[in-house]
């Protein structure tokens, strides 16, 4: 048994699939790792930073639900990495330079295997483990087949503690509400109910951002026919104004009535944003490398190398500056529907109440 | 309750179970089962302090872990070698016999420490001899 006053550890654990880190977020910082393991009488969720261990123990008499949720998180990370290689692939193909073909071919297998084994490991989703008392994530349990996989072996063992409902039972329970005689499920713990209230915002932010970035796409466009340092850095300018009013909406419209849509738009255009960073940045590199300017001493002259550089100069530099454009546009465009619609609704769902107060008044 | 035992820390009341470890007689409220064993307060008390109650464990430290990495790490910048070696020794050795952790019960991250951790102090050993015959 695992109750040992001896001094013995008796208990035999198995270890259960799947291994994640502990820590949310698009990358993930921390680095501890997170195992499950099944004993006698309970899982045992391990929490191992390479120096110490923090363990958690569910016993299989008190597990009411383990909660699987599936996320995009999976589909995001394949994106990017088709988008990485992608990159690599044009570059390694389209440079001149041998070594700056190579250095492309080279990035470009690291980032093709990783975006095989994501694709290969399937759909990515969130776990909980929910007890009388307690809702605890189970970082381990990541990926959706994993997951499956895991309460199919630990449906046995709580079911061979807590009992098994036959169908009927569950129907009984499902159709007409009687609660079991045995298994109660009014005992079960309801989830919390969200104590944060919802705050209304109109979107002013939002609409700030999309119209910023409406007003550069079209900048971007008319770059790619005519090229003007002073429209450079007017774009310059505004890409570094929606940034920061994109990361200041984001932070806003946590907890807020903003529909689902803007949101999503929000995001999208900051993923947009790190996506045509990142490419500049390439493009900006291999400029650099393949530069047959010979003076390039100060940071000026790196910035001057930058402004000479045309979309008609390169079909690389063309795509670039057309995919930025086509981009922002429609998000600008899409962006700023939305919230027009988000605020019109609010108007009108506001409306009626101070046409009622306003009757009070009277 | 005169012809009935009582429990040992409230004698007004009927014991129902004796201690699985002390075996002092306990009633329904001083009973604490745990993963099958019925244990008293006192019991459970004097476990969890020593440790021997592996249910209770909630933290460990993994000292194979850390002789490990103090032996492994440190060779990037060999110089550093000179005082984690012999750390990195006397941690395998002084926690030879600490509780590991719970999952894992291989010696093996200790036996890579004094390996590497001998490995470094006789190339130390060596190196210094050698310094030293060359000044002669």
């Amino acid at each position: 048994m695992n109750t040992n006053m001896d001094g013995r550890a008796e208990t035999r654990y198995k270890r259960l699939p799947g291994k994640g880190t502990r820590g949310a977020g698009f990358i993930t910082v921390a680095l501890t790792r997170c195992s499950l393991y099944m004993g006698d009488d309970h899982i045992l969720a391990v929490d191992n930073n390479g120096f110490s261990e923090d363990y958690k123990r569910f016993y299989f008499s008190d597990i009411q639900a383990i909660i699987t949720r599936r996320t995009r998180r999976g589909a995001t990370w394949s994106i990017v990495l088709a988008l990485i290689v992608a990159c690599s692939l044009m570059g390694a193909l389209f440079l001149e330079k041998e070594p700056v073909r190579f250095f492309f071919r080279f990035f470009s297998g690291p980032c093709f295997v990783l975006l095989f084994i994501n694709i290969l490991r399937g759909p990515t989703c969130i776990c909980h483990i929910m007890t009388a008392v307690q809702e605890e994530k189970l970082p381990s349990l990541n990926r959706l087949r994993v997951a499956h996989k895991v309460i199919g072996k630990l449906r046995l063992a709580i079911e061979r503690v807590q009992g098994t409902l036959s169908p009927e039972e569950v129907s009984i329970d499902q159709h007409e509400g009687i609660p079991h005689p045995m298994r109660s499920m009014g005992r079960l713990r309801q989830p919390h109910a969200r104590r944060q209230q919802i705050r209304h915002d109109g979107g002013t932010l939002h609409m700030m951002a999309f119209a910023f970035l409406l007003v550069d796409g079209l900048l971007t466009g008319i770059e790619l026919l005519y090229h003007s340092a002073i429209m450079i850095g007017v774009s310059s300018v505004l890409t570094l104004i929606y940034c920061i009013l994109i990361i200041i909406a984001l932070v806003r419209q946590h907890e807020s009535d903003i529909p689902g849509t803007v949101r999503k738009m929000t995001w999208a255009s900051l993923g947009f944003v790190c996506v045509s960073y990142f490419l500049s940045y390439i493009l900006m590199v291999t400029t650099l490398v393949t530069s047959r300017h010979q003076r390039m001493l100060t940071q000026w002259d790196m910035y001057r190398i930058m402004l000479d550089l045309s979309p008609q100069d390169s079909p690389l530099v063309m795509g670039l500056y057309a995919f930025a454009a086509t981009c922002s546009l429609a998000l600008g465009a899409l962006g700023l529907v939305r919230v027009k619609k988000h605020r019109d609704h609010s108007a009108s769902v506001s409306r009626p109440d101070q046409k009622s107060r306003s009757e009070v008044r009277v | 309750m005169d012809d009935q035992a009582s429990c040992f820390y409230h004698p007004q009341k009927k014991a129902v179970i004796p201690c699985d470890h002390c075996g002092r007689f306990l009633c329904a409220l001083c009973d604490v089962e745990l993963g099958g064993k019925h244990l008293c307060p006192a019991c459970l008390e004097t476990g969890k302090k020593k440790g021997r109650i592996i249910n209770l464990d909630r933290h460990r430290v993994l000292y194979d872990g850390i002789a490990a990495r103090l032996a492994l790490f440190p060779m990037i910048i060999f110089w550093f070698t000179i005082v984690t070696a012999p750390m990195a020794l006397y941690l395998a050795i002084r926690h030879w016999k600490s509780p590991r952790s719970l999952v894992k019960r291989s010696k093996i991250q200790f036996i890579l420490a004094m390996a590497l951790s001998g490995l470094q102090i006789c190339a130390w050993v060596i190196y210094v001899g050698l310094y030293l015959v060359s000044r002669r």
